[in-house]
C-alpha cells in the first residue's frame, strides 16, 4: 500500500488503530496456542528461511499503473500459511513488514502489521473449517490433492481480507466507495490472484520432498523472480506508453489555436461527470483515453481549412467532417495496448457524435446503442466548446451552456450526463477553465512555451 | 550475397547431418539404458508443451521454455534418451503445431541433440552422475552448474550463427547481445529443470499418493513456473510492440500536421536509420531509440509557422530561424517522457553538422550523439530521394552523401554504412527512389538544398 496516508484525518487514524489492535490480539492469542503445540529447532530454521524469503520478494516490488505496488510476496506467504499454520506464517508476516515499511509511520506499520495477521487468521480458520492440514502440524504427508476446496478458498480469503482492509482505509482517506478504490489499486488482482496461488501451492508441495525441503523452494523462486522482472518492464511500458501518447497527442492540438487544450479540458470534464455517475474505475480509465484521443481523426491537412470557410459546407466536405470520429477510432485502435480494452476506446470515439435520437455520425446509432461513456463524452466535448473562449468566437457563460445542454438534453444528449454536469457546477466542484487564450505563435515559440505536462492532468484525474 | 546464403546452406546442412548422425548414435546406446515408456512420455510431453512456449532475444534468435526439460533430461535420463525426447518435442510443436518448414523444424531438432551430446559429455566428464543429482558442495554441483552454462552457450551460439550468416553482422556482437537475454530466461528455467530432475529422481511423487496424481505435481512443477514466466515475458514483448507502433502512428499524425510535409518521411528515415544502426552493431537498445527518433524527428515542426515551412527555399540562403527552432521544440515535445530521453537528444540534434556549422547548438564531431549522426545521414538520404522536389537517383545521392562526409556527416559513419546503404537499395527495394527525377530540373538543385531536409 503506497497511498500517502495522512495521519490528520482522525476516522482513518482511529481505523488504523482498530485493525492493528484487533490483528495483535489475535497473534498473541494464536501464538499462544501454537506454542502449546511445541516448537522445534528445526521449525524455527525453515521458517527463518520462509521470512528470507519474503523479504527478498517485498524487496522488489512491481509498480503498477497509478502509484500502487505490488509484490510476488503472495505466493510466498500462501505457501508459509499452509506449510506452518497461521501463527508461524503470520509472525513471517509481520517480521518480513518490519524490515520493508522502515519508513512509514508507525500508525501505518501498525496497520499493515495488524492487517497481515487477520487476513492469515482468517484464511486459516477457513482453511482448517474445511479439513485443511499443515505440512508442518502433521506427522505423514499432507495429501493436497485431496484439499482442493479448502486451499482454493483459504487463498481467496487470505486475499479478500487483506486487500479489503487496504481498500476501506483508501476510500476513508480519499472518500471514495470501498468498491472503486478495490477496482483501482487491485485491478491485476486476478491475474496476480491465478497466477500466485498456484505458485504458492507448488511450493508447499515440493517443501514436503524428502531430503529437498527448503532447497526445493528455493529453487522454484527463480523462475517466479525472473517472472517479476519481465512483469514490471511490461508495467513501466504501459506508464511509458501512457506518458507518450499524453505528450504527442497534446502537441497534436497545442500548435493549433483552434483546438488547443481542448481535450484536455475535455478529459477534466468527462472524468468529473463520470466520477459523478459512479463508473468503475477501469470505465473511467477507458474514458480517459477516449477523451485524450477522441479528436485526433481531425488531424488531416485539410481540417482546418474546410472548418473555417464560411457558409455550408460542400457534400465532399461534410463527408470529410462525418469521416473523422471513423478515422478516430481506426487510429484509437492502433494505439491500444490493454488486453481488457480491446477495442472498447476506438468504440468511443467513434461514438461520440451519435445522438440519442439517432441524427448523429456516423453510425446514427440511437439511445442504448451508443454506449455511456461515448454519450458522456459526448456531453464535456459540446460543453468545452461552449465554454472555450476562441480567438474566432465570442465565449458563453457556463448557464448559457448548460441551459442549451439541458434544451438538448434527451435528443442529442444523454440526460443524466447533463444533469451530473449540472449538479457538479451547483456544488462549485466543476472548475472551468476557459481554453489558454491564443498566444501569437511567434511570441510563444520565442519564449519556449512548449506543451504542457500531460501526466499532471492524467495523475490528477485519478 | 550468394556467398553468405551459400554459407548459411551449408551450415544449416552441416548440422541437420550433425543431428542425423547424432541421434543414430545414441540409439545404439540405447540397449545399455534401463529406462521406462512412462518415464520417456512424460519428458517427451512436458518438453512439447514447453516448446511452444517460445519469446524472442535480442540478436534475432529465440529461445524456449522447453531449455528446462532438456536440462533436466540430461542430468536424470542422460543425454542419449534426450536427445529423442527433444527432437520428438520439437518435430511435434514446430512441425505439427506451428507448422514451420521441415528444414527449420530439422535445425532446431538437430543443433539441440549436439547440444546436448556435447554438454552430456562434459557432465559425466566432470564427475556428474546421471540419475544421480546431488547438490551438496562438491564435484557434482560443478558438474551440474557447468552443465546447465554450456546448455545456455551452445543453444545461443547454433541459432546466432544462422542468424549472423543470414542476415550478417559481427557473430560477437550478435552473441554477447543475446546471450545476456538468454541467460535470464534459461537460468530460470534451467532452475526449473533442476527441481524437476530432483523430484523426479526421489521418487517421491509416487509415494503416497495415486501415481496419476503425482505425474500432476510433477507436471505443475514444471509448467507453472515456466508458465508464468513465459506469461510475463510475452506480455512485455506484446507491450513493447504496441508501443512501437503508437509512435509511428502519432509521428505520421503530427506529420501529417506539418503542410507541405511529405508523407511518410518519418516512417522512411526511421526504417533506414534502424538498418544503418544496426550495420554499425550498435546495442540493441540504441538502435530501437534510433528507429523512434526516426519517427519523430520532425514532430517540431508542427510549433513553426506553416508560411515558413512552405517557402521556397531557394530566395534563402540557409534555412529561416523559426524552421530552426523545430529541432528543439520537437526535443522539448519528448521532454515529459523520459523514457525517450535518448531519442529526444537525437531530435534535438539531428540537424548538427560534423564540422559544426549545424544548429542548434553548433556541437561539433564526436560531441554529436552518434544517433543524431545515423539519424543525419538517414534523413539527408530520404530527403534527397524522397520528396516533392526533384529528387535524386540512389547513385546521385550517395555521391552527395560521400562529398559531404566530413562537412555534414560524421565520415566513419557514412564510410562504414554506404555499403549497407548501397545494399539496401539494391537488394530489398525498400527504399527504392520514387519515379527517376527529371534530368532538367536537376540542376537546379543545388547541394544545400538536397541536404537541408
Amino acid at each position: 500500500m503506497n497511498q500517502a496516508m495522512s495521519g490528520r484525518n482522525p476516522t482513518l487514524r482511529h481505523y488504523l488503530i482498530v485493525i492493528g489492535a484487533v490483528g495483535w490480539v489475535v497473534l498473541i492469542w494464536l501464538s499462544v496456542e501454537r506454542w502449546g503445540r511445541g516448537v522445534s529447532l528445526e521449525l524455527l530454521w525453515d521458517a527463518g528461511f520462509f521470512l528470507g524469503l519474503a523479504i527478498l520478494v517485498g524487496l522488489q516490488p512491481v509498480r503498477m499503473s497509478r502509484g500502487a505496488t505490488t509484490t510476488v510476496g503472495f505466493a510466498v506467504d500462501y505457501a508459509s500459511l499452509v506449510i506452518f499454520g497461521p501463527a508461524v506464517a503470520a509472525w513471517i508476516g509481520v517480521l518480513s513488514f518490519a524490515v520493508l515499511l522502515r519508513q512509514s509511520s508507525w500508525v501505518k506499520k501498525f496497520f499493515n502489521t495488524g492487517q497481515v495477521i487477520l487476513s492469515f487468521a482468517g484464511a486459516g480458520y477457513v482453511y482448517e473449517a474445511l479439513g485443511g492440514q499443515y505440512v508442518d502440524l502433521t506427522a505423514e504427508r499432507v495429501a493436497f490433492g485431496q484439499l482442493g476446496l479448502a486451499l482454493i478458498a483459504c487463498g481467496l480469503t487470505s486475499y479478500t481480507i487483506s486487500t479489503l482492509l487496504i481498500s476501506v482505509a483508501v476510500s476513508i482517506l480519499e472518500r471514495r466507495s470501498v468498491w472503486e478504490v478495490w477496482g483501482v489499486i487491485f485491478r491485476w488482482t486476478p491475474v496476480r490472484f491465478l497466477a500466485l496461488a498456484p505458485f504458492g501451492l507448488l511450493m508447499a508441495m515440493v517443501y514436503q520432498a524428502p531430503g529437498l525441503g527448503v532447497v526445493a523452494v528455493a529453487l522454484l523462486l527463480v523462475p517466479l523472480i525472473g517472472a517479476r522482472y519481465a512483469f514490471h518492464g511490461a508495467m513501466e511500458m504501459l506508464e511509458v506508453h501512457r506518458e507518450t501518447v499524453w505528450a504527442l497527442s497534446n502537441a497534436l492540438e497545442a500548435y493549433d489555436p483552434y483546438t488547443r487544450n481542448h481535450s484536455e479540458l475535455v478529459t477534466r470534464y468527462a472524468l468529473a461527470i463520470g466520477q459523478e455517475m459512479e463508473l468503475t474505475a477501469p470505465r473511467l480509465e477507458i474514458l480517459e483515453w477516449a477523451c485524450r484521443l477522441h479528436d485526433i481523426g481531425k488531424c488531416r491537412q485539410d481540417w482546418e481549412s474546410i472548418i473555417r470557410k464560411p457558409g455550408r459546407p460542400s457534400d465532399r466536405e461534410w463527408e470529410i467532417i462525418r469521416q473523422h470520429p471513423i478515422e478516430g477510432g481506426r487510429l484509437a485502435e492502433k494505439m491500444e495496448f490493454l488486453p481488457h480494452t480491446a477495442g472498447e476506446v476506438a468504440r468511443i470515439v467513434r461514438a461520440h457524435h451519435e445522438r440519442l435520437d439517432g441524427s448523429g455520425y456516423p453510425d446514427g446509432q440511437k439511445g442504448e446503442q451508443i454506449s455511456l461513456e461515448a454519450r458522456v463524452l459526448g456531453v464535456a466535448d459540446a460543453f468545452e466548446a461552449m465554454t472555450a473562449r476562441r480567438a474566432y468566437k465570442a465565449r458563453r457563460s457556463v448557464e448559457e451552456a448548460l441551459e442549451e445542454l439541458r434544451r438538448c438534453a434527451g435528443t442529442q444528449f444523454d440526460p443524466r450526463a447533463v444533469e451530473a454536469l449540472e449538479s457538479l457546477w451547483e456544488r462549485g466542484e466543476l472548475d472551468v477553465e476557459p481554453s489558454v487564450e491564443q498566444t501569437p505563435m511567434r511570441e510563444g515559440l520565442a519564449s519556449g512555451v512548449i506543451p504542457a505536462k500531460m501526466s499532471e492532468a492524467a495523475g490528477g484525474a485519478g | 550475397m550468394a556467398l553468405r546464403r551459400a554459407c548459411l546452406n551449408a551450415y544449416v546442412g552441416a548440422i541437420i547431418l550433425g543431428g542425423i548422425v547424432g541421434l543414430g548414435w545414441s540409439l545404439r546406446q540405447w540397449g545399455t539404458l534401463d529406462l521406462g515408456a512412462w518415464e520417456l512420455a512424460l519428458f517427451i510431453g512436458l518438453a512439447s508443451i514447453l516448446d511452444v512456449m517460445v519469446v524472442p532475444v535480442a540478436g534475432g534468435g529465440a529461445v524456449a521454455a522447453s531449455f528446462a526439460v532438456y536440462f533436466a533430461g540430461l542430468i536424470t535420463l542422460g543425454a542419449e534418451p534426450t536427445v529423442w525426447v527433444a527432437t520428438l518435442a520439437v518435430f511435434w510443436s514446430e512441425g505439427v503445431v506451428r507448422r514451420r518448414p521441415l528444414v527449420r523444424v530439422a535445425f532446431n531438432a538437430s543443433h539441440s541433440v549436439l547440444s546436448l551430446l556435447g554438454v552430456g559429455w562434459i557432465y559425466k566428464n566432470l564427475g556428474g552422475e546421471v540419475g544421480r543429482v546431488d547438490l551438496s558442495l562438491g564435484p557434482n554441483l560443478l558438474a551440474v552448474v557447468v552443465a546447465a552454462m554450456s546448455l545456455w552457450l551452445l543453444e545461443t551460439a547454433w541459432v546466432t550463427i544462422a542468424v549472423k550468416l543470414e542476415k550478417g553482422g559481427g557473430l560477437r556482437r550478435r552473441l554477447s547481445s543475446a546471450l545476456g537475454p538468454a541467460l535470464a530466461w534459461d537460468g530460470a528455467l534451467a532452475s526449473v529443470g533442476l527441481l524437476l530432475a530432483l523430484l523426479y529422481q526421489s521418487r517421491w511423487y509416487l509415494v503416497g499418493e495415486s501415481s496419476w496424481q503425482g505425474t500432476l505435481v510433477l507436471g505443475g512443477t514444471v509448467l507453472i513456473p515456466s508458465g508464468l514466466l513465459f506469461y510475463a515475458y510475452r506480455l512485455q514483448g506484446s507491450l513493447q510492440e504496441v508501443y512501437s507502433q503508437s509512435l509511428r502512428t502519432l509521428g505520421s499524425l503530427l506529420e501529417a500536421k506539418v503542410e507541405g510535409g511529405q508523407p511518410g518521411h518519418g516512417e522512411r528515415v526511421a526504417k533506414l536509420a534502424a538498418r544503418l544502426a544496426e550495420h554499425l552493431e550498435l546495442p540493441p537498445a540504441q538502435i530501437e531509440q534510433i528507429r523512434y527518433a526516426g519517427y519523430l524527428h520532425d514532430i517540431g515542426k508542427v510549433g513553426v509557422p506553416s508560411s515558413l515551412l512552405n517557402r521556397d527555399r531557394d530566395r534563402f540562403c540557409g534555412e529561416p530561424e523559426a524552421l530552426r527552432l523545430h529541432a528543439q521544440i520537437g526535443a522539448s515535445i519528448l521532454s515529459p517522457v523520459r523514457f525517450l530521453q535518448p531519442a529526444a537528444e537525437m531530435v534535438k540534434a539531428h540537424h548538427e553538422r560534423w564540422d559544426g556549422l549545424g544548429y542548434p547548438r553548433g556541437l561539433r564531431q564526436r560531441d554529436i550523439p552518434l544517433g543524431a549522426r545515423v539519424l543525419a545521414l538517414a534523413d539527408a538520404y530520404i530527403g534527397m530521394t524522397h520528396s516533392a522536389q526533384p529528387t535524386l537517383s540512389p547513385e546521385q545521392a550517395i555521391r552527395r552523401l560521400r562529398q559531404a562526409s566530413t562537412s555534414r556527416f560524421d565520415p566513419v559513419v557514412v564510410g562504414e554504412t554506404l555499403d549497407s546503404l548501397i545494399r539496401v537499395i539494391d537488394h530489398k527495394g525498400e527504399t527504392t527512389a520514387s519515379p527517376p527525377a527529371d534530368q532538367g530540373h536537376l540542376s537546379r538543385v543545388n547541394r544545400d538544398q538536397a541536404l537541408a531536409s
